[in-house]
């Protein structure tokens, strides 16, 4: 009787689409993940598979903002010179249908990424990055 | 069949409160000044879609504005992209205005907040729109967006 009520309660409280909301979030946090080990590694290839050829990265520098489109950004990655290991938190903030919201925080500071499932694969459209508090 | 079910309970328990718990972590508390300049911010820029108003629009826009949409067609997806001074543009043209309340739909949720950048979700009458902000010279301004039509 207990497993009985236990399994409808469940099933009440798990919303439509469970399982693709849950595979989306981990397709969007491996693409983040990937995008800040490339960084870390200053493996421009990694990110590179994870940006889109349209991808526009705006930097707030001291009050203003500077631009970079997809090739400026995997040149930076390939001339890193901190990479490291340090710890990164990642957090996908938002999934709805074709569109996902994430942050990055690492040694590189804080980078808000917007992404899109393009030909079937999560991709990062849009880039904010500027420093940690 | 016991085992089963036995097996399948802490499953469905476990994604139950993982999806729930994600869902009510989504309003990321900000100090309340902040949450208020954001709110303010999207709605200059929902509200100011709905009301044609130019002037508003432009107010809550970074004149960097990178705002894309994907176009999902049968094998390929595109990506189309609106600058600020075509949204203020369609914005003044009134291609959007409404005053019927309820075409007028502005739910906004801060997501984020990480010093001078903040992540907001805005759910309008037609579709979702992530804004990514920046402070600049004291005012948050929305510099990337990417949106989705709703599912009908």
């Amino acid at each position: 009787m207990k497993q009985a009520w236990m399994i409808w309660a469940s099933v009440l409280l798990a919303p439509p689409g469970l399982a693709g909301m849950v595979d989306d979030t981990a397709a969007v946090r491996q693409v983040a993940s990937d995008y800040a080990t490339g960084w870390q590694t200053a493996d421009a290839a990694k990110v590179a598979g994870t940006v889109h050829a349209q991808t526009v990265q705006r930097k707030l520098r001291a009050g203003s903002l500077q631009s970079a489109d997809a090739t400026a950004l995997t040149a930076a990655v390939a001339g890193n010179k901190s990479a490291s290991n340090a710890a990164t938190d990642i957090a996908v903030l938002d999934v709805y249908h074709n569109v996902a919201f994430a942050s990055v925080r690492g040694t590189r500071g804080t980078e808000y990424l917007q992404l899109g499932r393009v030909a079937g694969q999560w991709k990062i459209i849009n880039i904010l990055q500027g420093a940690q508090p | 069949m016991n085992a089963t079910v036995n097996r399948l309970i802490p499953t469905l328990w476990l994604a139950s409160t993982l999806v729930l718990g994600a869902q009510s972590a989504q309003a990321a508390p900000c100090a309340p000044a902040d949450c208020k300049a954001l709110d303010a911010v999207a709605h200059d820029y929902i509200d100011g879609w709905y009301d044609g108003n130019a002037t508003r629009m432009r107010n809550a826009l970074a004149p960097e504005l990178a705002k894309r949409n994907l176009v999902q067609a049968t094998n390929s997806t595109r990506i189309d992209e609106m600058g600020a001074d075509g949204l203020i543009y369609y914005t003044g043209k009134g291609t959007g205005a409404t005053r019927e309340p309820s075409l007028r739909r502005a739910d906004v949720t801060v997501l984020d907040v990480s010093g001078d950048m903040a992540a907001v979700k805005l759910v309008a009458q037609d579709w979702v729109d992530y804004l990514a902000l920046a402070r600049i010279n004291g005012s948050w301004k929305i510099v990337n967006v990417v949106w989705e039509l709703h599912a009908h």
